[in-house]
């Protein structure tokens, strides 16, 4: 829906990034004397209430305003550090003979961090570009390869052992591969960062995929790690509830999105037998011709 | 800005940094920048003698010793640094906390300009308080450290009200040795009554 007045809203909140940078370049090339610094502070707000137009169209008010609030969050970096450097300059410009080359270096600066806002910006762009589900039949098992690959070198410079169970004879899925490679990804990656602090003999991380009833596939990700309270369990589905330090707080929630688009479900329990968690979630098989196809390739009948 | 003493900034992001300890040199502050939580410690660690006035910038959220924790180790290092924190997200239970502990203040990175620099002055001059309070109590136990332990013993049943008689009986001593061990106290601490000498006992923190 409104893909044409979604580009216009991204085109605008781009636009008006520029043109606030533009204008504190120019306040401080002296065409003003003074910085406005209320321009810097109403421009996160101009950002941000952008998004959540943007977000209110798209009808995706709670996934979208994790987005916007995240962005915000991401652009308080780069914003405060060209506020800071404004108020220097303005400082300098005071002074009797103002030290120019300060002032450039100041300058140089504020480019660099007004780049890096933008960059912000293009990433949150790329992700909410890629919102809309291609769904195809999928193998998991190929897709549990594909995510064990990219973990690979991480899992052994952290010393995780990744165990893999995939059910014989499963059936295709029905999904998007690469927002269910994010899924897969993202919930290793937490497995990891959990049974980080445990014993190198104990980091073990079990991917588990079987046939459930009603057409129904489901994948586990446990972990070996030491556990964690039920108050911080209930909350992990919230947005920017986090317990890493730099962590964003949008993982899980995300995930839970994607699979929930997907008509599956995502949730949480603890390990059976263990004291780590168990994060499930379940797809839906891919429509019988599918499967058929799929079953004769695996016997080496079709190429 | 009369407060004095050095504004320690510890923010992982370098950019930040930069802008912010820039932005307050030019200010007037003086003003040092640390990535972490733990490069700060181990500056201050070898400092002699120790660090015993300034304040922290820190930011809330880093990697490594967050914010909070970092207060908590400078605490358990005795080092006596109010705190005001920044942060990007606004966090209220972690501003209370904060808070709990002693923080001086808690801003958004974008705060205005006049907020943070009346915040640090705040916590400087609150670093300064601290100091000359401390310094002053050290002064007033080194005048205490003349006196004997004889006198110290004396000088205890002084505070408390007591006549000479009941002195001299609780440590089983002669009145009149009392009487000599009230004026070699008065002498040292050069003091001129009751009142002056319990007045001063309380500001070095003795007998209570």
């Amino acid at each position: 829906m409104g893909s044409i007045t979604d580009v216009m809203s991204l085109v605008t909140t781009l636009w008006s990034m520029a043109a606030a940078a533009a204008l504190t370049l120019a306040v401080l090339y002296g065409v003003v004397w003074t910085v406005d610094r209320r321009n810097l502070a109403n421009l996160t707000l101009c950002v941000v209430a952008i998004a959540m137009a943007f977000v209110a169209r798209a009808g995706r008010v709670t996934a979208l305003g994790q987005l916007a609030s995240a962005l915000a969050h991401e652009l308080s970096q780069p914003l405060g550090a060209i506020l800071r450097n404004a108020e220097a300059a303005e400082l300098h410009l005071n002074r009797p003979s103002p030290d120019l080359a300060e002032l450039r270096e100041i300058i140089a600066d504020i480019r660099k961090d007004d780049r890096r806002a933008g960059d912000v910006i293009e990433q949150m762009r790329a992700l909410i570009k890629r919102r809309t589900l291609q769904m195809n039949p999928l193998s998991l098992n190929e897709l549990v390869q594909d995510v064990i690959s990219l973990v690979h070198s991480d899992a052994m410079a952290r010393h995780v052992a990744i165990d893999c169970i995939v059910a014989a004879g499963l059936p295709l899925v029905s999904g998007d591969r690469v927002h269910l490679s994010q899924v897969l990804l993202n919930l290793v990656i937490n497995g990891m960062d959990a049974i980080q602090s445990s014993p190198g003999s104990a980091r073990r991380i079990v991917i588990e995929v079987r046939p459930r009833e009603q057409g129904r596939v489901e994948v586990a990700v446990t972990d070996s790690g030491p556990g964690v309270p039920p108050e911080v369990i209930a909350k992990v589905f919230d947005p920017f509830y986090t317990t890493k330090s730099g962590g964003l707080g949008m993982g899980l929630p995300i995930s839970r999105t994607i699979i929930e688009a997907h008509g599956g479900r995502l949730w949480v329990e603890r390990a059976p037998g263990g004291r780590g968690l168990t994060f499930r979630f379940t797809l839906f098989q891919a429509a019988a011709a599918f499967q058929t196809q799929h079953a004769l390739q695996a016997q080496g009948a079709v190429s | 800005m009369n407060a004095s003493g050095v504004v320690y900034v510890v923010d992982d992001d370098p950019s930040f940094r930069t802008a912010v300890t820039r932005m307050l040199a030019a200010a007037g502050l003086s003003v040092q920048g640390y990535g972490s939580g733990d490069e700060l410690l181990a500056e201050l660690a070898g400092e002699e003698p120790p660090v015993d006035s300034g304040c922290v910038l820190a930011d809330l959220c880093m990697p490594g010793l967050d914010g909070l924790q970092l207060q908590q180790a400078c605490t358990d290092a005795g080092l006596e640094l109010p705190f005001v924190f920044l942060t990007g997200r606004g966090d209220v239970p972690s501003a209370v906390s904060a808070m709990q502990h002693g923080a001086v203040d808690f801003l958004d990175k974008c705060a205005p300009q006049q907020a943070l620099l009346t915040s640090l002055e705040r916590a400087l001059e609150r670093s300064a308080h601290a100091r000359a309070s401390r310094a002053q109590r050290a002064q007033l136990q080194r005048r205490f450290g003349a006196l004997t332990a004889r006198e110290l013993e004396v000088l205890e049943q002084v505070v408390r009200g007591r006549m000479n008689k009941q002195i001299a009986a609780t440590l089983d001593i002669h009145e009149r040795t009392v009487k000599l061990h009230r004026s070699a106290i008065t002498t040292k601490l050069r003091v001129r009554s009751v009142a002056e000498l319990t007045t001063l006992a309380r500001e070095a923190g003795l007998f209570v």
